[in-house]
C-alpha cells in the first residue's frame, strides 16, 4: 500500500495537493469558528452590545453545522471529480487482475494520507487564523478587547471526528464505485475525448429560450414590486408572489444554464463565421471556447450559482452593516440630539467640559392632510403632525450636516421629510413619485405643494415625533402653531464615560396625543411628559449617537462576520472547481498546442489563445454572477431604502480581483507548460 | 535542383555521461520533385532526422540546407514562419484538432498570420478535390475513419504550397487498404503539385511507393535504392536491402559473442 500511495500521489500530485489544500482550508476556517463557539467569555462581551448571550454562539452553532454540510457536500464532487479523472488508470489496474476490494482499499488509503495532511494543516491554519477571526468579529461588534490564539481542545476534537468520518465515508463510496463498476465500463481516454454533438437546430432553440428567459428575469429584476404586485392581482396574492418567485429563480437557473449550453455557443460558433474572426487568433479561441462550454457547462454554471450566491451574500451583508450606521446616523446626526426637556439635563451634565457646541433648531408643531401613494398600492389619505421648518434654519444646519439634500422652496412650495421616504417614490418600471401632491394644513387653512420627499432630518430624525416639512421663511413666519426645540450638541473629542452615562440612562421621553381633533386640526396640539389617553406619539428626549452604532454595530457586525465565514468558504469551493477544471483542460490541450507550434504558429499567437481563452472561461462565471449578485443587492438596497453602498462595491472588487489574479496565474502556468 | 542538402549531420542526445548518438554524420542530398524514403531498424536514428529537418530540433553538428536555406542559424520565430509557409507535415498521430471541422483544420496553417489569403476557398477546394474530401468538409476529426484522418492532414500540409512534405510513419495507423490509398494519394500529390516528399518508413511496401529509398543505419548514412522498372521489383530490391541491414546487424552480434 505504501508504494501504491507513493506512485499515486507522484502520478496526481497537483490534484492531491489541491484536495489536502481545499480541505485544510475548509477546516482551518471551521476550527476557528468552532473555537469561537467554544470561548464562552470572549462570545460574552460580543454579545454585549445585545444583552442577549445566547444567541451569538447559537447562531455560530448554525453556522458551523452550515459549513460542515457544505463541505460535505463539496468534497463529495471533488472526489467524484478526481475518482472519474483516474477511470483509465483504475480500469487498467482492474484488467491487469487487481482485485477490487484491493484497489479500493489503497484507494481509501490514499485518501486517509490526504486527509490526515489536510487535517493537520487546517487544524495549524485555524489556530492560526482564529486570532485573527476574533479580532475582525471583535472590530466589526465594536468591542475593544485584546485577544490570543485560540487553543481549544474540544474543538479540535470536533474537527477531528468529522474529517474521520468524512474519510471513512469517502473510501466506502470509492470502494462501492470500483467494485460496483464492470472491467469494460470504465471510460478510456479516447472516450474522454469525444467532442460534444455539433450544434444542431436544437441548440439554436435552447439559445433563444436561454437569452429569452434572462432578458426577462432581468426585467422582471428592475421593478420586483411592480410585477409582483401586478401577479398578485391577477393570481391572488399568495399564488402572485409564490409563482413570480418561483417563476424567477427557474427562469435565472434555467436562463444561465442554456446561455453556457447553448446560447453563447451558438451565437460564437455563428461570430466564428464572420470573416473577421478568419485569423487564427480569433477563430481558435472562440471554437476552443464553444467547445469548453457546452463540455464544462454544469461546473460552470455551478460555479456562476456560487458567484451569485457567494456575492450576494457578502454584497448583501456589507449593505446590511452600511445601512444599520446610516439609519443610526439619519436618526441623530450629532453626538447627542435633545428636545427642550432632555437639554435641561445635557446642559447641566456637560456644563464643565470644554468644547461643546450646541445647536437649537425651532419647529413649528402642526397637523397635516395629504394623499399620497404608498409603494405598490393605491392613493390614500394620510393624516399626521408635521414639525415645520424654516428653510433658512435648514440651510444652517445644512452646513453642519452634509447629507442633507440642498432645498429651495417658494412660497407655496414645501418639502416633506419621512423616513419612508423609499416607499413614496419608487424608480423605473411601474415607478411613481409624490411630488405635485397637495398638502392641506387645516388648522391653519393653508395648502403646500409638495416639491420633493427626503429621509434626511435635520439633526436627525430623533427629535422629530413624526414627519417634518420645510417651508419658505415667509411662509413659516405666518404659522401660528406651538414651538418644538431640538438640540443637537457636538463635544470635541471623545465624551468620557462618566458623563455619557447619565445621559445613556435617561428615560425621560415628550409626548403629544394624537386623537381625531388635532388631527383634524380643531385642536392644538401640546408636547407633554407624560404619555396621555390612548393615541399618542413619543421621542426620545435624550438620544446619544455613540450607543446606538454600539448596538447596532453589535447585530449587524455580528450577522456581516457570519456571512464572511460563508463567504470564505463558498469562495474555496468556486476557486477549487475552476483551478481544477483548468487542470483537466491543460492536460487535453496539450496535444493540440505542440501541433499548433508544428504547424509553424507563432509563438506570441499561440500565447493570445491560450490567455483569451482561459480569461474567457473565468470572466463568465464571474461575470454572470457578479450580474445576478448585483441584481439581488439591488433588490435588497431597495427595499431597504438605501444608499449605494460602496461596501458593496468594495467587495465585488475583492473579488473580481482575487478571481482574474487567478485567472492570469493558470493562463501564465498553461502558458509556460505550452513552451515546453 | 537540389531542395534538401544533409552535410555530416550528428545529434546527441543526453548529457556527458548517459550519451545516445542518434545521428553520426550524415550527408545525403534531395532533388525537387522526389518521393524519398527513409528507412532503416528501430532507433537507427530516422525520426530523430526528421525532426531536425521539420526544424523542431537542433542538431548538434553539421548542417542543413532547405531550399538553400541554412537551417542551423534560425531563430525560433524564423523557424516557426520557415514551418508555416515553406515545410508540410503528416504525422502518424495524425494532430488534427479535435475541436474544428475537417476544412477548418484544412486551412489553419493559412490563418496563423495576417493577412488571410484572400483565395483561401479556391485553395482549399483544390486540396479536397485532390484528395477527395469534398464530402467531409463538414465534419469533425473524430467523426472520420484513420484514413479519412490522415488524408486531412495531408490536405493540411500541401495547402500553404510547401517546398517539402516531411511524413513519420504515415501509414502506421492504417490497415493495408487505407494505406494504399493514402499512399496512392501521396503519390498524386508528388505528380500533380511538384511537391517534394520525405517519408519516414519501416515498411517496405510503403516504401514501394517512393522513387528511391535512403537506409540508414546507427544514426549513418548505410545505403540507397532506386526505382527502375516496376513497383514489384523496387519493393523486392527494398526486401533485400533490409535483409542485407538486419543481416549485418546479426552477423556483428554473432561476431561479438565469438
Ligand atoms: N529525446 C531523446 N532523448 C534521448 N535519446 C533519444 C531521444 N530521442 C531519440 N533518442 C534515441 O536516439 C536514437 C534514435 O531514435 P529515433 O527515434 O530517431 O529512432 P527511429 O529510427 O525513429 O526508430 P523507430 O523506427 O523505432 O521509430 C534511439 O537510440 C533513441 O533511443
Ligand atoms: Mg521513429
Amino acid at each position: 500500500m505504501g508504494a501504491w500511495i507513493k506512485r499515486s500521489w507522484a502520478q496526481h500530485a497537483s490534484v492531491s495537493r489541491l484536495m489536502a489544500v481545499v480541505l485544510g482550508s475548509l477546516l482551518a476556517v471551521m476550527y476557528a469558528v468552532a473555537a469561537l463557539i467554544d470561548d464562552r467569555p470572549l462570545l460574552r462581551q460580543v454579545s454585549q452590545g445585545v444583552g442577549n448571550t445566547t444567541v451569538f454562539p447559537a447562531a455560530l452553532v448554525v453556522l458551523l453545522v452550515v459549513m460542515m454540510l457544505f463541505s460535505l457536500t463539496f468534497l463529495l464532487y471533488l472526489n467524484r471529480l478526481l475518482l472519474t479523472r483516474r477511470d483509465g488508470e483504475l480500469g487498467l489496474y482492474r484488467r491487469l487482475g487487481m482485485p477490487a476490494s484491493r484497489l479500493g482499499r489503497d484507494l481509501g488509503g490514499e485518501l486517509g494520507v490526504i486527509f490526515a495532511a489536510g487535517l493537520g494543516a487546517g487544524l495549524l491554519g485555524g489556530i492560526l487564523v482564529s486570532k485573527l477571526l476574533a479580532m475582525v468579529l471583535l472590530r466589526l461588534v465594536d468591542v475593544a478587547q485584546p485577544v490570543g490564539l485560540l487553543v481549544s481542545p474540544p474543538a479540535i476534537g470536533e474537527l477531528s471526528g468529522y474529517t474521520v468520518v468524512v474519510w471513512l465515508l469517502l473510501a466506502a463510496l470509492n470502494a462501492w464505485y470500483v467494485k460496483g463498476h464492470e472491467l469494460l465500463l470504465y471510460s478510456t481516454p479516447d472516450a474522454a475525448k469525444t467532442p460534444t454533438a455539433p450544434l444542431s437546430g436544437l441548440d439554436l432553440l435552447g439559445g433563444l429560450l436561454g437569452a429569452v428567459l434572462l432578458i426577462s428575469v432581468v426585467w422582471f429584476a428592475q421593478a420586483p414590486t411592480y410585477w409582483t404586485s401586478r401577479a398578485a392581482q391577477l393570481f391572488g396574492n399568495v399564488w402572485g408572489l409564490l409563482g413570480s418567485l418561483v417563476f424567477g429563480l427557474l427562469a435565472a437557473i434555467g436562463g444561465v444554464y442554456l446561455l453556457f449550453a447553448c446560447t453563447l455557443p451558438v451565437g460564437l460558433a455563428k461570430l466564428a463565421k464572420l470573416r473577421w474572426a478568419r485569423p487564427a487568433s480569433r477563430y481558435l479561441p472562440l471554437m476552443i471556447i464553444v467547445r469548453r462550454l457546452r463540455a464544462n457547462r454544469h461546473s460552470l454554471w455551478l460555479t456562476t450559482a456560487l458567484t451569485t450566491v457567494t456575492l450576494t451574500v457578502i454584497g448583501g451583508a456589507a449593505v446590511l452593516y452600511q445601512f444599520g450606521q446610516t439609519v443610526v446616523a439619519q436618526n441623530i446626526a450629532q453626538p447627542i440630539v435633545a428636545t427642550a426637556s432632555g437639554q435641561r439635563l445635557v446642559a447641566q451634565t456637560l456644563a464643565k467640559t470644554p468644547g461643546v457646541t450646541t445647536t437649537p433648531l425651532a419647529t413649528k408643531l402642526v397637523a397635516g392632510k395629504v394623499r399620497l401613494r404608498l409603494r405598490s398600492a393605491h392613493d390614500r389619505l394620510e393624516k399626521n403632525l408635521y414639525q415645520v421648518i424654516a428653510q433658512s434654519d435648514y440651510q444652517r444646519i445644512r452646513r453642519q450636516q452634509s447629507q442633507l439634500p440642498a432645498i429651495a422652496v417658494r412660497q407655496d412650495q414645501a418639502v416633506l421629510l419621512t423616513t419612508a421616504e423609499h416607499l413614496y417614490q419608487v424608480g423605473g418600471l411601474g415607478g411613481f413619485d409624490n411630488t405635485g401632491r397637495s398638502l392641506r394644513l387645516p388648522q391653519i387653512g393653508k395648502r403646500l405643494v409638495i416639491k420633493a420627499i427626503t429621509a434626511d432630518f435635520p439633526l436627525g430624525s430623533s427629535g422629530y415625533f413624526d414627519r417634518g416639512l420645510v417651508v419658505s421663511d415667509q411662509q413659516y413666519a405666518q404659522i401660528t402653531a406651538p414651538v418644538v426645540m431640538i438640540y443637537g450638541t457636538h463635544v470635541r473629542g471623545k465624551l468620557a464615560p462618566a458623563l455619557e452615562k447619565p445621559l445613556a440612562n435617561s428615560t425621560a421621553m415628550d409626548f403629544v396625543a394624537l386623537d381625531q381633533a388635532t388631527l383634524a386640526g380643531s385642536k392644538v396640539p401640546t408636547v407633554v411628559a407624560k404619555a396621555p389617553g390612548q393615541d399618542y406619539l413619543g421621542r426620545d428626549a435624550i438620544s446619544l449617537r455613540r450607543p446606538a452604532l454600539h448596538q447596532m454595530n453589535g447585530v449587524f457586525g455580528f450577522v456581516l462576520f457570519v456571512i464572511l465565514m460563508l463567504g470564505a468558504v463558498f469562495m474555496v469551493a468556486t476557486a477549487s472547481i475552476l483551478l481544477l477544471k483548468q487542470l483537466a483542460e491543460a492536460r487535453n490541450e496539450r496535444a493540440a498546442q505542440v501541433t499548433l507550434r508544428r504547424l509553424g504558429m507563432p509563438q506570441p499567437v499561440l500565447t493570445r489563445v491560450i490567455y483569451t481563452q482561459i480569461m474567457v472561461i473565468f470572466a463568465l462565471p464571474l461575470g454572470v454572477g457578479a450580474g445576478g449578485a448585483a441584481l439581488l443587492i439591488k433588490g435588497l438596497k431597495d427595499a431597504l431604502g438605501g444608499h449605494p453602498s460602496q461596501v458593496a462595491g468594495a467587495v465585488f472588487g475583492v473579488y473580481t480581483l482575487v478571481y482574474l489574479v487567478f485567472a492570469w496565474v493558470t493562463a501564465a502556468r498553461i502558458d509556460r507548460q505550452a513552451r515546453r | 535542383m537540389r531542395i534538401v542538402n544533409v552535410d555530416h549531420l550528428s545529434k546527441t542526445y543526453g548529457h556527458r555521461f548517459n550519451r545516445v548518438v542518434a545521428l553520426n554524420d550524415l550527408s545525403f542530398g534531395i532533388d525537387a520533385g522526389e518521393f524519398v524514403g527513409v528507412m532503416g531498424p528501430s532507433g537507427a536514428g530516422k525520426s530523430t532526422l526528421l525532426n531536425l529537418l521539420a526544424t523542431f530540433d537542433q542538431p548538434t553538428t553539421g548542417g542543413i540546407w532547405i531550399d538553400r536555406v541554412d537551417l542551423t542559424t534560425m531563430s525560433a520565430a524564423d523557424s516557426a514562419r520557415f514551418r508555416r509557409e515553406d515545410l508540410g507535415f503528416i504525422f502518424q498521430g495524425f494532430d488534427l484538432l479535435n475541436d474544428l471541422t475537417v476544412s477548418a483544420n484544412i486551412t489553419m496553417p493559412l490563418t496563423f498570420v495576417p493577412p488571410v489569403p484572400t483565395d483561401l476557398d479556391a485553395r482549399l477546394q483544390t486540396v479536397s478535390e485532390l484528395l477527395g474530401l469534398t464530402q467531409l468538409l463538414t465534419r469533425f476529426p473524430l467523426q472520420l475513419s484513420q484514413g479519412q484522418r490522415q488524408r486531412v492532414a495531408a490536405a493540411r500540409a500541401i495547402i500553404t504550397k510547401p517546398k517539402l512534405l516531411l511524413a513519420d510513419e504515415p501509414t502506421g495507423s492504417l490497415d493495408s487498404l487505407a494505406a494504399t490509398e493514402l499512399l496512392q494519394y501521396l503519390a498524386k500529390i508528388n505528380l500533380e503539385t511538384d511537391v517534394t516528399i520525405m517519408m519516414v518508413t519501416h515498411d517496405a511496401f510503403t516504401a514501394s511507393f517512393c522513387n528511391r529509398i535512403i537506409f540508414i543505419r546507427d544514426g549513418a548514412y548505410f545505403a540507397e535504392v532506386t526505382r527502375q522498372g516496376s513497383r514489384q521489383e523496387f519493393f523486392n530490391h527494398i526486401i533485400d536491402m533490409e535483409a542485407t541491414i538486419n543481416g549485418g546487424r546479426r552477423r556483428r552480434g554473432g561476431m561479438d559473442q565469438a
